[in-house]
């Protein structure tokens, strides 16, 4: 099982026995998504403490869940950082941006990508002058978005909703590596989409498409 | 949460632009959905790149260049998958084309002609070994063509002359990159005004041009000095040229030294020290 924060994995943890052992053994058993020991000790502190080094700013999820977040990591989603210039929201407000759109569990991860990602350079303009590549996402990235399918297409619509370019073109490759190489039969199982083609017009496309089938 | 429930326009088309042709018609055969999806990403395709590609299914040769209205780039280079029509109506539609490939194809002389009328910001034209270009084709670009071209290759374009090539580079003042190798026809007095017509070149390849001499090398050496990469392999100069252009560092393909010059270098170097 993984911790939704830190992507730790900590189920070997819980059966170590012990004080901490049992604690998360307790989480386990009763929840299906948790955040562990070491996340929430730190979410805990950041809440807590009164130093802030860098301001924050609160994001509230579709679910009425609050994230205070580096307001610099925030600015990484346009959507969020032209609320903050549209609405002229000061760093240190009270005040919270609603997210009808997100739920918690995907707002978590895009924090959590943001935040690994909040060092990296803008990313540079698509280059309509070249072929675009999937074989360049990172081991980060791919650990990253090793997840359901439900949750990878929540987090595109998320990062296409948050205009988040970075997480945005690393979902749509993984997606697109997900279709790459397989044939017609192969992808409708991978993505449990229904054929409605008719018997005439699938052996219409068929007819169309006879060399794809010569693979 | 389904694969097709993605937004179409945002988000499939972006999913569709990372895969290959032949992805593409794995894709449309999936459903309804998928195959009008795929023919609304040809309409907002930029990048089409078909090299080497011997065949392709009828159904795409006929899609594409009815459905494809936003290329900028245009690649079929050793293809022989589209006809002269078909290339003429992919380069009538395209009116934002900046990168046209048709090296090694074989093609009527005509098919350019729409190049001329609807593709004002091409940069790049790369017809290498396309025998079928002659000298009327040249001169149209050159009259006709805006000089936005930055790139040009029409190495082996035996049907081109001297006097269509110095029109063409007279009217391309933004020429970075010029590529003329195995052109029996070019001479030294072409390199003159290349130097002369072109103020921005830093590329120049005249491999196996074989009139080509050491007073032409000389005189292009005389008047260009952006060119950083010269190819002049199997032409007919020495080191008395092309050591000018060698003292400015620009990079030539010919080595300084012959090879079995090279050859005897090397085995002085191996040879043990002898105590005096």
């Amino acid at each position: 099982m993984r911790c939704e924060s830190c992507s730790d994995v900590f189920h070997h943890r819980a059966k170590q026995g012990g004080e901490e052992g049992s604690f998360l053994l307790n989480i386990f058993q009763t929840s299906t998504s948790a955040i562990c020991s070491r996340a929430t000790f730190i979410e805990n502190f950041q809440r807590t403490n009164t130093i802030h080094t860098m301001p924050n700013i609160k994001l509230q999820s579709s679910d009425g869940e609050t994230f205070e977040v580096d307001v610099e990591i925030a600015k990484c989603s346009v959507t969020i950082k032209t609320m903050l210039e549209d609405l002229g929201m000061d760093e240190d407000d009270e005040e919270v941006v609603p997210l009808p759109n997100v739920n918690s569990a995907i707002l978590r991860k895009v924090i959590q990508w943001a935040t690994y990602h909040k060092d990296d350079p803008p990313p540079p303009e698509d280059d309509d002058n070249k072929e675009k590549r999937t074989d360049d996402i990172s081991s980060w990235d791919a650990d990253f978005l090793k997840v359901d399918q439900g949750t990878l297409f929540e987090l595109i619509l998320a990062a296409n909703y948050l205009d988040i370019k970075g997480l945005l073109d690393v979902t749509c490759k993984t997606v697109a590596n997900m279709i790459k190489g397989k044939t017609p039969e192969e992808i409708r199982k991978t993505f449990n989409i229904k054929n409605d083609f008719t018997p005439s017009e699938e052996e219409q496309v068929r007819k169309e498409n006879e060399w794809c089938e010569e693979k | 949460m389904h694969l097709l429930d993605l937004p179409g326009d945002d988000v499939i088309l972006k999913i569709i632009d990372y895969l290959s042709p032949q992805d593409w018609l794995n894709f449309r055969c999936v459903s309804k959905q998928t195959y009008f999806l795929v023919h609304e990403y040809f309409k907002y395709m930029k990048y089409l790149d078909l090299s080497h590609h011997k065949v392709l299914p009828q159904a795409l040769c006929q899609v594409l260049p009815q459905l494809c209205h936003s290329l900028k780039v245009f690649k079929i280079s050793n293809s022989k998958i589209f006809n002269d029509e078909c290339i003429k109506t992919i380069i009538q539609n395209n009116h934002n084309l900046n990168h046209l490939d048709l090296s090694n194809s074989n093609l009527k002389n005509g098919t350019l002609q729409p190049l001329v009328v609807n593709c004002k910001k091409l940069e790049k034209i790369l017809l290498k070994n396309c025998v079928w270009l002659t000298v009327g084709a040249i001169e149209i670009l050159a009259f006709h063509f805006p000089d936005t071209i930055k790139v040009a290759d029409f190495s082996g374009c035996t049907g081109i002359s001297e006097a269509s090539i110095i029109l063409f580079v007279k009217r391309q003042p933004k020429l970075t990159s010029l590529s003329l190798s195995d052109l029996s026809c070019l001479q030294d007095e072409t390199l003159v005004k290349i130097s002369q017509f072109c103020p921005q070149l830093m590329y120049l390849d005249i491999s196996r041009c074989c009139r080509i001499t050491d007073s032409g090398i000389k005189k292009f050496a005389e008047y260009c000095h952006t060119v950083r990469t010269l190819k002049v392999d199997g032409c007919e100069v020495s080191e008395r040229s092309l050591s000018w252009l060698r003292s400015r560092g620009v990079w030539i393909d010919k080595p300084q030294y012959p090879s079995y010059l090279l050859h005897r270098l090397n085995q002085i170097q191996t040879w043990p020290r002898t105590q005096l």
